[in-house]
């Protein structure tokens, strides 16, 4: 009795077990932890006589994208055994996933067939995260046995120094390129290196350096490019995923082998919060950094006349493009032109804008310099700072060669005493009134529409007039060098003279088959005098249709009979000929052109 | 018979149009008699009027901008005599000479941004060359060159093909001279004391530099109500057009004050 439960059993589960025994299907990834929106691949193997392709629907339904593939790989084995032969055919098909989603997400079991038998790969899971293995944690173990994997001779990282900053402050991007510090690893890198859209910052200076840094263990040559940047707009301003495609080389346990691979390197988004800056004072400069004010004055006795130079400096780190001028108030007792302009100091760093003004002074007594004020936004301290430079007094002494308050003959300053005089004297300029109207007014010109009609005739007619003049005078080299042209051109002429010679003439039907006949003759530039009937039809031959062939000599008979029968024609059988012969020359002319 | 009649409208239209340039030399008068009475608002509608019939002469525009510079409206004056400037290029001495005198004035550095990259590097040649000089070159070299090859097919010399292409290429770069000369980049001109620019198009923003009334920029972009502007010294930004004559085929000022729309010459 258990004997049979056995067997039983047996029989039951034979099918499942053989279903099992057959499926040869396996599935494997290239990476099990990729950052949203990296590429993976997946390879699907599978073995048998008959093997057909994956269906892919349940990755989709899993929220994987397939991006590229299938790469498809074949081999073949045959088997002899006791005189039969087997055939095994291995296929390989190799896909590129990518998923924007997180967490820990796995590729599905997927259905292939073979040999008629439905078989699934083996499910996996891939872990999707923005927080893959840092290039901080050092002293970890990424290796695979002992070795290191593709992944760790090169990546990525894109970093910058505050997550936190105001609208306009200073923001540094760090961009860094890992490469395995070890004989025969090396990355290739497109020529033109794409960098993240920076879209929502102002760009400032570049910097590139190349250092060694140890990561996980692992000692690697580091390539950074620092990036100032200055965020424009207030919010949450996200820099997007820097992500490139390049190539990595390895050394192979061949002698001097060198294996290489592509890869897709990632670095993901990063945020950055930008606050907006407070409610302004009036005197806000639009400098936002940090800064200190400067003056420099060039002496304390000045004279009436000569110029000086007053240069205000501002320096600091922050972006120099928005350190505007100092406001300077009114100098009543001095004329004052400027600022030129000028930035010192290095790319990235502090550097200084220098405003120089020029100041001739036009009292003479004590006079007062004012204070300058220079009004900034300090990240630091989260509020407005005002700089001041103090008021200075000094002594303007008169002209001696002059009364108080004139200009004097000193030379001036970048030009000549003379120079210098008028460009302190000159009185403002007056625009001066033009009391009668301008001839123009009754002297209109001519509407605009009319304007352009007639520049675009006089720009259009030209050529249109040579090209014709080109075509008349190449017709005319051809009708002179060309003979049957010529003939074939003139043709029609010829036929309509002779016919209208055949309604004045005695011998009509002689003229119409002329007539004819030269004009066979000239369309077929043939012998040009006495065709008989033979001979335009054998010129005929094969070039019109076989009722018009008919027509046509059938018209020539008829002239002939006319001719040759001794009787006048009556007028309309005059105008009969001529009606078909006309009638016929039109289908020749058709045919025959 | 079509031609009689066109005649006979025309001799009928002819008394309708001495009168209306009749009645625009008395609106001149009038606005000059109102303008030297210290009646500036009155004399700058009333040139405006006359600008808005189609009356391109510079000195229209001379009138306004004195208009306004005595009404202490420099920016808008400026803005006038730019637009006379590049309307009749060829009379530009004295209206550059009005204008580096408003500018002085005003104590402005900043200088009118040119189209600078290869029009520059074209077209120095004929800087001073008058657009009315160029475009009369053209047409004389034009037809010339095109009756040189005529003048080919008659007396097959090669030399003169060559004097007739060369005739040709000489008319074009004439041509597209003029027309780079009378369709300048358009630029803006400051009319309020002080014009934020701005990084993007929002107000709200810190200003990135300012404009001070008088200062002249090349204007790249026209969005509802925003300018898109570069200055001589290769900054740019965003402002607003409330602040801001443009000064391109006519001549526009922000919408609250005289407007003046003239249409542009060919």
């Amino acid at each position: 009795m258990t004997n049979r439960w056995i067997w039983l059993l047996v029989a039951a589960f034979l099918p499942a077990w053989q279903a099992v025994a057959v499926c040869n299907v396996s599935a494997q990834v290239s990476s099990s932890r990729i950052y949203p929106g990296q590429t993976v691949q997946l390879t699907i193997q599978a073995s048998g006589t008959n093997v057909n392709d994956p269906n892919l629907s349940v990755l989709e339904e899993a929220g994987w994208q397939i991006v590229g593939g299938p790469a498809i790989g074949r081999s073949f084995q045959v088997v002899v055994i006791n005189g039969q032969m087997t055939q095994t055919q291995t296929l390989t098909w190799t896909y590129s996933l990518r998923t924007d989603q997180q967490g820990q997400l796995q590729i599905p079991a997927i259905p292939i067939t073979v040999d008629e038998q439905q078989c699934v790969t083996n499910p996996l899971t891939v872990t999707v995260s923005h927080s893959p293995p840092s290039p901080d944690q050092k002293g970890g173990s990424p290796q695979r046995d002992g070795q290191p994997t593709i992944e760790d001779l090169a990546f990525v990282s894109m970093k910058v120094d505050r997550n936190r900053v105001f609208q306009g402050e200073r923001l540094v991007m760090t961009l860094s390129v890992y490469v395995l510090d070890r004989m025969g690893v090396d990355i290739e890198i497109p020529r033109n290196l794409p960098l993240p859209d920076l879209g929502d910052f102002l760009q400032g200076p570049q910097n590139r350096t190349v250092d060694r840094e140890t990561v996980r263990g692992l000692p690697y040559r580091v390539q950074r490019l620092e990036q100032v940047l200055y965020p424009v707009q207030a919010g949450a301003l996200t820099i997007p995923a820097w992500s490139w495609q390049g190539r990595v080389y390895w050394p192979d346990r061949s002698l001097f082998g060198q294996s290489s691979a592509v890869r897709d390197f990632y670095a993901p988004p990063v945020t950055v919060s930008v606050e907006p800056l407070p409610p302004a004072p009036p005197e806000f400069s639009g400098a936002v950094g940090s800064y200190r004010l400067d003056a420099v004055f060039p002496r304390e006795t000045l004279t009436v006349g000569t110029p000086v130079q007053w240069a205000i400096t501002v320096t600091g780190t922050g972006n120099p493009d928005t350190v505007s001028p100092p406001k300077i108030p009114p100098l009543p007792w001095a004329h004052l032109t400027g600022p030129e302009i000028d930035l010192q100091g290095p790319d990235g760093g502090e550097q200084t804008k220098i405003f120089t003004y020029q100041l001739t002074p036009l009292v003479s007594g004590e006079q007062e310099l004012p204070a300058i004020q220079y009004v900034f936004f300090a990240p630091p301290l989260k509020q407005y700072k005002t700089l001041q430079v103090p008021a200075k007094k000094i002594t303007v002494l008169p002209d001696t060669g002059g009364s108080a308050g004139q200009t004097s003959s000193l030379v001036a300053y970048g030009g000549s005493a003379s120079a210098s005089r008028q460009q302190v004297e000159e009185m403002p300029v007056v625009i001066p009134l033009v009391k009668e109207p301008p001839a123009a007014l009754t002297a209109r010109s001519f509407p605009r529409q009319i304007r352009i009609a007639l520049a675009g005739g006089a720009v259009v007619i030209p050529p249109i007039l040579w090209s014709a003049l080109l075509a008349v005078s190449i017709r005319k080299k051809r009708l002179m060098t060309d003979r049957a042209y010529a003939r074939k051109v003139r043709a029609l002429n010829r036929f309509k003279d002779r016919l209208d010679e055949a309604a004045r003439n005695d011998d009509p039907g002689g003229y119409v088959y002329r007539a004819l006949a030269d004009l066979v003759s000239d369309l077929t530039n043939a012998r040009e005098e006495s065709l008989t009937t033979e001979e335009v039809i054998a010129l005929l031959q094969g070039r019109v249709e076989d009722e018009i062939l008919q027509r046509v000599e059938m018209l020539l008979r008829k002239c002939e009979r006319a001719r040759y029968s001794g009787r006048d024609l009556s007028g309309d059988e005059i105008r009969a000929l001529r009606d078909a012969a006309s009638e016929l020359a039109g289908i020749l002319m058709e045919a025959l052109r | 018979m079509t031609i009689f009649r066109i005649g006979y409208v025309l001799m009928l239209l002819f008394p309708s149009l001495t009168a209306w340039s009749g009645v625009e030399e008395e609106l001149w008068k009038k606005a000059v008699t109102e303008a030297e009475a210290g009646q500036y608002e009155q004399a700058i509608a009333d040139f405006t009027r006359l600008a808005e019939n189609g009356l391109l002469v510079p000195e229209l525009y001379q009138n306004l901008a004195a208009c306004y510079q005595r009404s202490g409206q420099s920016g808008r004056a400026i803005a006038c005599l730019e637009f006379a400037l590049r309307q009749h290029p060829a009379e530009g001495e004295a209206v550059e000479a009005m204008l580096s005198g408003l500018l002085r004035a005003l104590d402005r550095q900043l200088p009118r941004p040119s189209a600078g990259g290869w029009r520059e590097a074209l077209f120095f040649w004929v800087d001073r060359v008058s657009p009315t000089l160029l475009v009369g070159g053209f047409l004389g070299l034009w037809f010339m060159g095109w009756g040189t090859l005529a003048l080919r097919m008659k007396y097959p010399r090669k030399g003169i093909s060559v004097v007739g292409s060369s005739m040709l290429m000489l008319a074009m770069y004439a041509g597209i001279a003029w027309w780079e000369k009378t369709h300048p980049v358009p630029i803006g001109v400051a009319v309020q004391a002080e014009v934020p620019v701005f990084f993007g198009k929002n107000a709200d923003d810190v200003p990135r530099f300012t404009l001070l009334e008088g200062d002249r920029v090349a204007v790249t972009a026209m969005e509802d109500s925003w300018l898109k502007i570069y200055t001589a010294d290769g900054k740019t930004g965003w402002t607003r057009t409330g602040g801001m004559a443009l000064v391109a085929g006519e001549l526009k000022f922000p919408p609250d004050k005289n407007p003046l729309t003239t249409e542009s010459g060919v």
